[in-house]
């Protein structure tokens, strides 16, 4: 069982398109930059979001 | 047939700093050594080389420094190149890393193979195909990291369960959820927001009705106090405001005070607030320098008061005493001091006197005694022995008189000698007659006689005549002495008769007629005069003194009519003395009594404090009349700005909601993931675990999911009797065997075209039974599998190499900075 079988399987049962969207850009970011790189994309938003 | 590993070269990666090349079995490779030797860096370098990636090489310290490449390696690089060959093909895979700040980074993969080199960002993905494996899933499904095991054998339960998603090869989704949760951060986020939008409405929107009500109020209470509204302008208030700073100024002029200057007026608020506190501060000193300048020349006026009664006083005295002039005291102050001194020393020279004459006295009187004794003593043996003439006559006839006893004694001694020579002859001759008379003798009687009679006598009287020689003898020699002591008697009474003249010419230096009186007398008497000399000596010193304070207290005065006349002059700028001095000074206070009474009039200060205050509420109710139009008119953009903020607040909300939409999802399909994982697992894991003998009741393992968010498995064996909980029933030989089996059995499904299991120290809580079950079960994997294990444990090593038949051995010795020592053994 491969992540692209859960990457699949995420977004046939997320119901909004654009919470699928993020999935799939939060999720390449884990793919290719790991935990680190995820956790900081994530409080760079937070904080943009923030102000 | 699917691909084996055949050979490993391996430089620089991980404790590799030279180049190695190790070549594998087809059967069991074992790496044997000791912790530290550099075993688990030989399998990093492979899971390296093929993945690209070092498990439990992520985050905290590997972000800091490469972790990857060898420290000590000369080329600052490291390189893994994988051998795979199966029946036909042989794929040559090579991954080259320089060393950088942090273990991150993912370098490309080079692949050979039938003659091809494939070098780009799919080479991955053709190996994937090739190999029929996900490369991300190599890591948990073919390497069992000691790692892993430590966690399923010691963790807490989420991590535990974390492990069981590596064995599983969840683990990625796990991690990734877990990365997600940062609802505690986005609420804190909002929380902020929220705030921030609370005290803008606080003080913009709430400030502005308050203020509102507050003008309402103050315009209210002004009017009921009598103001009109045209008083309720700006223009009315600087025209007020004008008035008073005109007052001020005039008030300025009139009391010679210099005060800082106005700003200049402009028709708004702040500038209306401005100048009222200057105002009211320039009024404040106005009224402070008026009062220190009252209070000035009320020190003034009673300074020159003092001086000027000062000086009334002193010249009056000064008049009393100026006959007696200071030269009459001078000398009469000399006459003094010198009769002083000479009282002074008269009593000095008492004193002096007074200390010697005891001495003298008790010389004289010692003198005199010794004069007294000598002379008795000489008239007592004068009345004895006589004078020294009379003792030499004494002496003179005794030496004649022993003369004659000596002829006595010399005739004698002749008789003697005659007397022997005829006793002598009488023998010899034996005469019959005698010769002389020639009378017949009878010789023997005659001799006999002779020897009797005349011996006696001649000898007797011999003795008495020594005897009296004797006595008159001493006699000579006592009056010979007595007469030597006489003169000497006479010499000393000479010597003392001087000595005693000459301490009465002393004594009588002091005292002339000394012999007259008693030294008691003597004594007293110049006690006396002590006495009277030292009370003429007081007397005099305090009339010296009182002389000298007449003189002094002359001085002072005349110097204190000078400095008071001097300053007096000073004061009234002149020349004046006496009366005509006073007389100025007192016009001089007439003069500043006049300017206190001027300075005394507050009217025109109270007026405009009065003014000032009046005009305080209608500044207040300006300034606030102003500040709510600027607020009105900022509102807008206060609205537009809470807006923001709350567009703000439903982002950051919806992004909650979306993530916490994946997690749940995420989770879902972790869930389903693990448990279909499980269950299609679940017959290999029990049947590997049974062949590492497991526990001897409980066969079964059940695996299944206690709890979400975070998702927890429970970890149970069965038996016929029931469930148990691993954790409370089993060993830890046997725990470790149950994890083994979940390993093994996820393995050999994801086996692809690369069926291989690495183990890592897979045996570290186990027994020996444990571990040569494991040995057996590890050489059963063959040739199926190509098993790859390292161990530091020599009983693992012998079962292998007893139970398998295609095994290699490599021992690893003691790692240096040259890398490990590898030997095939």
């Amino acid at each position: 069982m491969s992540e692209s079988i859960f990457e699949k399987y995420v977004l046939e049962k997320i119901p909004r398109e654009d919470d699928g969207q993020l999935f799939v850009e939060l999720y390449r970011i884990y793919i290719k930059d790991g935990k680190d790189g995820l956790s900081k994309h994530l409080k760079s938003v937070v904080a943009q979001l923030e102000g | 047939m699917p691909y084996r590993i055949t050979t490993v070269r391996v430089n620089g990666i991980r404790g590799m700093n030279k180049p190695e090349e190790v070549a594998f079995s087809e059967g069991i490779t074992l790496f044997y050594g000791q912790n530290g030797s550099g075993k688990s860096s030989l399998l990093q370098a492979i899971e390296w080389g093929i993945t690209g990636k070092i498990s439990y090489m992520k985050g905290g310290d590997f972000t800091r420094e490469d972790a990857v490449v060898n420290l000590f390696t000369k080329s600052k690089r490291g390189t893994v190149e994988l051998i795979l060959e199966d029946a036909t093909k042989k794929i040559s895979l090579q991954r080259t890393r320089r060393i950088a700040r942090t273990s991150s980074g993912k370098q490309p993969l080079e692949m050979k193979i039938d003659g091809k080199t494939i070098s780009s960002d799919e080479t991955e993905v053709e190996l994937e195909k090739i190999l029929k494996i996900s490369l991300e899933g190599f890591s948990q499904s073919k390497y069992l990291h000691q790692e892993t095991l430590r966690e399923v054998l010691q963790a807490k339960p989420e991590e535990k369960s974390q492990a069981i998603d590596k064995l599983l090869g969840t683990y990625e989704v796990r991690d990734f959820v877990k990365t997600l949760d940062i609802d505690r951060q986005i609420i804190t986020s909002i929380t902020s927001l929220q705030d921030t939008i609370e005290t803008i409405n606080r003080e913009k929107v709430q400030f502005l009705l308050n203020l509102r009500q507050s003008l309402i109020e103050t315009k209210t209470k002004l009017i009921q106090q009598g103001l009109n509204e045209e008083e309720l302008t700006v223009a009315m208030t600087l025209q007020k405001l004008n008035h008073s700073i005109s007052e001020i100024n005039a008030l300025q002029t009139k009391y010679n005070i210099q005060l800082q200057n106005f700003p200049t007026i402009q028709p708004n608020s702040k500038s209306i607030i401005e100048i009222y506190r200057v105002l009211q501060s320039q009024l404040n000193n106005l009224d402070r320098a008026r009062l220190e300048n009252i209070n000035q020349l009320t020190q003034k006026i009673s300074y020159l008061r003092a001086n000027s009664s000062a000086y009334k006083e002193a010249k009056d005295k000064l008049q009393g005493i100026n006959e007696v002039n200071t030269e009459t005291i001078n000398l009469k102050i000399e006459e003094l001091k010198n009769e002083l001194n000479r009282v002074t020393e008269l009593i000095k020279t008492v004193r002096q006197k007074l200390a010697i004459l005891p001495v003298k006295s008790n010389v004289y009187n010692s003198l005199k005694a010794k004069l007294n004794v000598g002379q008795t003593k000489l008239i007592d043996s004068q009345n004895e022995y006589g004078n020294t003439k009379q003792i030499q006559n004494t002496i003179q006839k005794l030496s004649e008189e022993i003369t004659i006893i000596q002829n006595e004694l010399n005739k004698l001694s002749g008789q003697q000698r005659l007397i022997t020579i005829a006793i002598e002859s009488l023998e010899q001759t034996k005469a019959q007659e005698c010769p002389v008379c020639s009378h017949s003798i009878d010789y023997t009687t005659l001799v006999k006689d002779l020897k009797l009679k005349v011996s006696e006598d001649i000898q007797r009287k011999s003795k008495d005549l020594c005897e009296l020689e004797n006595q008159k003898k001493i006699s000579v020699r006592e009056l010979g002495d007595e007469k030597e002591k006489q003169e000497q008697l006479k010499r000393n009474l000479f010597q003392l008769k001087e000595s005693l003249a000459l301490a009465a010419e002393e004594l009588s230096k002091l005292v002339p007629d000394f012999e007259l009186q008693t030294l008691d007398d003597i004594t007293q008497s110049w006690e006396n005069e002590i006495k009277e000399t030292s009370i003429k000596e007081a007397q005099l010193m305090q009339e010296l003194s009182s002389l000298n304070i007449l003189l002094q207290n002359f001085t002072q005065l005349l110097s204190s009519v000078n400095k008071l006349e001097k300053l007096l002059q000073q004061e009234t700028s002149s020349q004046k003395v006496g009366a005509e001095l006073s007389e100025a000074a007192e016009q001089i206070i007439t003069s500043l009594e006049y300017n206190i009474g001027e300075y005394s009039d507050s009217t025109t200060i109270d007026a405009q404090r009065n003014n000032l205050s009046r005009l305080a509420d209608i500044i207040t109710f300006l300034r606030d009349e102003e500040r709510s139009t600027e607020t009105e008119k900022e509102l807008p953009l206060v609205e537009k700005k809470i807006k923001v903020l709350e567009a703000r607040i439903s982002s950051l909300q919806i992004l909650l909601a979306q993530l916490n939409t994946i997690k749940q999802l995420a989770v879902q399909y972790q869930k389903e993931a693990a448990l279909t994982q499980l269950k299609r697992l679940e017959d290999e894991i029990n049947s590997f675990y049974s062949k590492i003998e497991g526990h001897p009741h409980f066969k079964q393992l059940k695996i299944d999911v206690e709890k979400e968010e975070p998702l927890i498995f429970s970890f149970k064996a069965e038996g016929a009797q029931g469930d148990t909980y691993i954790s409370t029933r089993f060993s830890t030989a046997q725990f470790n065997a149950a994890a083994l089996s979940i390993f093994m059995s996820n393995s050999s499904q994801q086996a692809g075209e690369l069926p291989i299991m690495i183990f890592d120290d897979p045996t570290q809580n186990m027994d020996t039974a444990h571990k040569e079950a494991f040995a057996k079960l590890a050489s059963t994997l063959s040739p199926k599998f190509q098993v790859i294990i390292a161990t530091e444990d020599e009983e693992v090593k012998t079962f292998l190499e007893k139970h398998c038949k295609k095994i290699m051995t490599y021992y690893l010795g003691e790692w240096t900075l040259e890398g490990p020592d590898i030997k095939l053994l």
